[in-house]
């Protein structure tokens, strides 16, 4: 993919690796244009904050990422390779290196907690290079307990989903999502509805993961602006379907643009207020 | 009046739309259903659970409602062919409308009832709490994980249901036969021997299979492709109900029109 500098992305940002690429990027659901032309380079080994308003498609550009939504124009890279017209195949290997958080957790109800840990390890199918079949029952419980140990949940693993908090539920979702040793982790909102504690547990928890794992890049959407000035190191502003700024966190501290200054106040009044068109 | 016009044809308009593209989407799934049914990861643990399901737990419900749909069969019968002195033969007439139509399509009703609404509902939870996505993200076939094993389930358990159904709904009308109308015992068995033939049980067989595969594809497909939440997964439940109940009229004509034929 070639590279297209959005106007507005700081000098130099476009010199660094890139674990995903947007290029020209659309989508629209029915009459609700979201991506509108959005060309993006998320960086590796680094954690990208892919913030915006409500409605800017920042879990549409997550989706893309994955593969579960397709552009109705324009391309998208991940690790390198062409993902665009990629056959399902191509998409089951590329998971593999994908952890996704979602918002809520997305936990399967019917599975104990180190049934849904260990789901990908033992439900993914395809080729048996992986391995994830062959691992014995002994070797698949050693593996739910250390990842539940590394999201600091020891011990859960005979419960179930409806018995967890909702904070609970995302660190075991974060523990599914790691299961794979993935290369890029995509956090869906995930300190959204938590009280100012458990965000900052959250936060952490991105922190020490991202430092813990080797080779890790992440892509946390976030509307929360505590969490973004606090973990991240690199900032993608989403709005009206495009990249509006990308760059560090100190790039958006001292921006004097009025849309940026109003994102970060938080505040009613100004450019932001128009509705989405 | 010319508003009135161009909004009742937006509206027909709109309707065949949906419906096209609800036909093109089943269309798509019921073709991966086959991709994956032939190809790996064969879920064998899932289809057992899904056998259990649409099965054992269906088994109460189908035992207390075929013996009463064959005796009150047979209680209709019996009062009609009374008039002729014919009631020797109300066994045979109960066995074959059971394994002809009320067998497979009680049967289906049934099934769809108990376990077309459940699996709907369930996927279609899943949907709305991203669970589907989720399955998706970590390289797992939903159609794979999900449809196969409950598609493949009520294949095979429907004809086994459908079987008890008849056998059971028999035995209802044998007993109102006796207590009610005393009929002779000889008489009751050689009428449904030479009545009820081999081939109209598989014919019945194969209907309670087709059926299966219409009310499992039709009641995932209402799940995987709901939208909304609650109110979402209440909608996907109902069309499952009613749009497989529907189907299996429909098919069951055609059906019989070719096996007829």
């Amino acid at each position: 993919m070639e590279d297209t500098a959005d106007p507005k992305t700081p000098q130099g940002t476009q010199e660094y690796e890139a674990i995903v690429e947007f290029k020209d990027v659309h989508k629209t659901f029915g009459s609700n244009k979201v991506l509108r032309g959005l060309t993006l380079r998320i960086p590796e080994r680094k954690i990208t904050f892919i913030i915006g308003r409500s409605g800017e498609g920042k879990s549409v550009l997550i989706k893309h990422i994955v593969g579960i939504l397709k552009p109705d124009k324009g391309r998208v890279a991940f690790d390198d390779d062409d993902m665009t017209d990629a056959k399902p195949r191509e998409w089951e290997r590329a998971r593999r290196k994908i952890g996704l958080l979602f918002q809520d957790g997305a936990l399967f109800d019917s599975l104990s907690v180190a049934e849904n840990v260990a789901f990908a390890l033992m439900e993914g199918g395809g080729e048996k290079e992986d391995g994830r079949k062959k691992l014995s029952l002994a070797e698949k419980n050693a593996r739910v307990e250390e990842l539940l140990t590394k999201v600091g949940l020891p011990g859960i693993s005979s419960k179930f989903p409806t018995a967890l908090s909702i904070g609970e539920k995302k660190r075991v979702g974060l523990a599914r999502a790691l299961a794979l040793n993935p290369k890029l982790l995509l956090y869906d909102e995930p300190t959204t509805g938590m009280d100012s504690l458990v965000s900052e547990l959250i936060d952490t928890l991105i922190a020490e993961t991202q430092s813990k794992t080797e080779g890790l890049s992440s892509v946390v959407i976030s509307h929360d602006t505590r969490s973004i000035l606090r973990v991240a190191e690199d900032i993608v502003f989403l709005h009206e379907g495009r990249v509006y700024l990308q760059g560090p966190p100190a790039a958006f501290r001292e921006s004097d643009d009025p849309v940026i200054r109003q994102f970060l106040s938080g505040s009613a009044q100004g450019p932001l207020s128009r509705p989405i068109a | 009046m010319m508003d009135v016009v161009l909004q009742s044809l937006e509206s027909v308009g709109g309707s065949v739309r949906s419906g096209v593209i609800g036909m093109g989407r089943y269309t798509l799934l019921v073709k991966d259903f086959f991709y994956w049914l032939l190809h790996p990861p064969f879920r064998m643990r899932l289809i057992a659970r899904q056998l259990e399901f649409v099965g054992n737990k269906s088994f109460n419900i189908i035992l207390l409602s075929s013996v009463f749909t064959g005796a009150v069969l047979g209680l209709q019968l019996g009062k009609i062919f009374g008039l002729f002195r014919a009631e020797g033969i109300m066994g045979a007439a109960t066995g074959k409308a059971l394994a002809l139509e009320l067998g497979p399509v009680m049967c289906g009703f049934i099934v769809t009832g108990r376990a077309g609404a459940a699996m709907a509902a369930e996927i279609a939870t899943m949907r709305v709490n991203e669970q589907i996505d989720a399955m998706e993200a970590m390289g797992v076939d939903p159609v794979s994980y999900l449809i196969v094993p409950r598609v493949v389930a009520s294949v095979i358990m429907m004809p086994v249901l459908a079987g008890i159904f008849v056998t059971l709904g028999i035995l209802g009308c044998y007993v109102v036969s006796q207590l009610m109308f005393a009929v002779d015992n000889q008489v009751f068995l050689s009428q449904l021997q030479q009545l009820v033939w081999v081939s109209d049980i598989r014919k019945g067989l194969f209907k309670a299979s087709v059926f299966g595969f219409i009310l499992s594809s039709i009641a995932c497909y209402r799940g995987y492709y709901a939208r909304g939440g609650a109110k979402g997964v209440g909608e996907a439940t109902t069309k499952a109900v009613v749009t497989s109940l529907l189907a299996i009229l429909i098919v069951d004509f055609f059906i019989t029109y070719f096996q007829l034929k």
